[in-house]
């Protein structure tokens, strides 16, 4: 370790420019995964909000930004099935909501009855628990500038019918391009122009003790026409449709797969570098009787330092970073362990990097430290 | 007589393929006693440097055998080579072979470190072995700043750190001044005095005939002289 220390220092700039490089890649990594994991939670942000133990959406809905109706009658069939305590509804879609300027703004609608959960934004006229406020909006704090929402309440159209935005909420950042806005159900029915037997979405509350799955078998063969999903099943769907299907996160991870290359290319060549350069060290080394193992460990600690030096001051600059970047993506989340978990990558990367090196100064001969 | 420390019998080594191949050793025989210094002569191709690979264990001969006190070690692994030479060769070389980036006393203590962690008191052995070289005040300076005189007292204070018992030194005054050249020579002489070492050197410089024991001369590979030094 200690000549590996002595080896790096020898040379500050390399070892200046490998550890930026470094820098740079762990950097990547954790906002890539910070944007990664940010984009997965607020993909099912909505769903993860309710109380409910089990969705019923339209056949073959991927997410809850695609519904298809279903029929209201569903409603008050689920409200006698054996299990159920509760039933109640969201109705989500397009609209456009006209602000105070005049300008007219796309958003996703969303109308939920109250027995959804508390988590879940409703505007009430008092209070969590207070009665439902009639042609009432709530929106994210993070879309009001969006909305020119500069003062509450505030009156819009939406759909060009009378509203008033009262409240804001947090955390319930699109990731879509159009601002989520939360209503009561039944206003959500009048806004989105729903007709009076559809619905979109049927959450249910089971009674206590009721095995989940025994519920959803016998929905599904109760209602063959529409999908019946456990809470974390929608919520997993609906990730995996806007991560994988989307091809959204692909391109996210491929950016965080990027940086671990950028930082192996970096690393692997400021290593090969340094050993190629001290080779004849190397065959010195192995003359006096040091071991494969002996050899091998001075490359990979070389390695390891810069690593490390770079590891830290990636994830010290990742912080601000990610500060900086919530202004335009407010649904980035960087949870204390990613950068955390930073390391491993970023310790194979450094190993991985060695090889190369490992075989050039495992392979010199030590019979050459004869030569002048 | 004592048994030699170290010895090579019918010893050869051959370079190059079917057309092209080099006999550099060509069956030579030797035995080095314990506080005896040998120097090998010769002209250049001799096979010299090669056979001092062989006696170091850096080299395995294409034909005959090498003992260590007795001990056959001609077919040892390379780990087990790797490991004798370790514990029992001091080597010293023209170019010196220090570490660039590391001050005199890490490149001491690298014979050191390349045995395993370091202990309590290593340091202060380093620093011991650099004192009675007269380097005291060098410890900090790295190769570049020493003089050649310098660079290669500390490349005999890493081969004497562990005691090793057998020195082999490769054109160890080429490379110095006539005054530090001669400075190398009486420390050597000194060194397999006081503490018995087996030290072969292979040398041109005409000088080392009054301080070793003994003269073997190569040529193409063959030994075809061995006369005394200075007794």
């Amino acid at each position: 370790m200690r000549l590996a220390w002595f080896n790096i220092a020898h040379d500050r700039v390399r070892f200046a420019v490998t550890v930026l490089g470094i820098m740079f890649a762990v950097f990547l990594m954790v906002f890539q995964g910070s944007v990664l994991l940010g984009f997965m939670r607020a993909a099912s942000k909505i769903i993860d909000s309710t109380n409910a133990d089990i969705w019923i959406t339209g056949r073959g809905v991927p997410c809850f930004e695609f519904p298809v109706p279903i029929e209201r009658r569903l409603v008050e069939i689920s409200r006698g099935i054996p299990g159920v305590a509760s039933a109640s509804r969201i109705s989500s879609g397009q609209i456009q909501v006209r602000k105070a300027d005049g300008a007219r703004q796309q958003v996703v609608l969303v109308g939920a009855d109250p027995q959804v959960g508390p988590r879940f934004p409703i505007p009430r006229l008092a209070g969590d628990n207070g009665p439902v406020a009639p042609e009432s909006l709530i929106i994210d704090g993070s879309n009001a500038s969006q909305l020119n929402v500069s003062t509450l309440p505030m009156e819009v159209e939406a759909n060009d019918r009378h509203a008033k935005i009262i409240g804001e909420t947090s955390g319930f950042s699109s990731f879509i391009g159009s601002p989520y806005v939360f209503t009561s159900y039944d206003d959500a029915v009048q806004y989105l122009g729903l007709g009076r037997d559809e619905t979109m979405f049927l959450l249910l509350q089971l009674k206590p003790d009721q095995p989940v799955r025994t519920v959803q078998q016998d929905l599904r063969s109760r209602f063959p026409n529409v999908d019946v999903w456990t809470r974390s099943e929608f919520s997993r769907r609906a990730r995996w449709y806007w991560i994988a299907q989307t091809g959204a996160g692909g391109a996210i991870l491929m950016a965080a797969l990027l940086g671990f290359f950028i930082g192996l290319a970096v690393v692997s060549q400021a290593i090969y570098a340094t050993t190629m350069e001290n080779l004849e060290e190397f065959a010195t080394l192995k003359a006096i009787g040091g071991s494969r193992r002996f050899i091998a460990g001075v490359v990979v600690a070389q390695a390891l330092i810069c690593g490390c030096a770079g590891y830290l001051l990636g994830t010290l600059i990742t912080g601000p970073m990610v500060k900086l970047a919530t202004a335009s993506i407010p649904w980035v989340a960087t949870p204390w362990w990613l950068p955390a978990a930073a390391l491993l990558p970023t310790v194979g990367m450094c190993i991985l990097a060695s090889l190369l090196s490992i075989r050039a100064a495992l392979q010199v001969e030590p019979a050459r430290v004869f030569r002048a | 007589m004592p048994e030699p420390r170290l010895a090579v019998e019918e010893v050869s080594v051959r370079f190059g393929s079917a057309g092209t191949r080099v006999v550099a050793v060509d069956r030579v025989s030797l035995a080095f006693w314990p506080g005896t210094v040998t120097q090998i002569m010769g002209p250049s191709g001799s096979g010299k440097t090669t056979l001092l690979a062989v006696l170091g264990a850096l080299l395995r001969p294409d034909e005959g055998r090498v003992f260590w006190s007795g001990r056959d070690i001609t077919d040892l692994s390379e780990e087990e080579r790797t490991t004798l030479r370790r514990d029992k060769i001091g080597f010293i070389f023209q170019a010196f072979r220090l570490l660039h980036a590391l001050p005199a006393i890490e490149n001491v203590l690298i014979s050191r470190d390349v045995r395993g962690p370091r202990r309590r008191g290593d340091r202060e052995r380093a620093v011991l072995v650099l004192n009675e070289l007269g380097l005291g005040s060098k410890l900090d300076l790295k190769p570049a700043e020493l003089s050649g005189g310098e660079k290669q007292r500390v490349a005999i204070a890493r081969a004497l750190l562990d005691d090793p018992g057998v020195l082999l030194a490769d054109e160890p005054t080429a490379s110095l001044d006539s005054k530090a050249g001669t400075q190398i020579l009486e420390l050597l002489r000194n060194l397999s005095d006081k503490r018995h070492y087996t030290t072969v050197v292979v040398s041109h410089d005409p000088r080392w005939t009054r301080y070793v024991d003994r003269i073997v001369i190569l040529e193409d590979g063959r030994v075809i002289d061995e006369r005394n030094g200075r007794k």
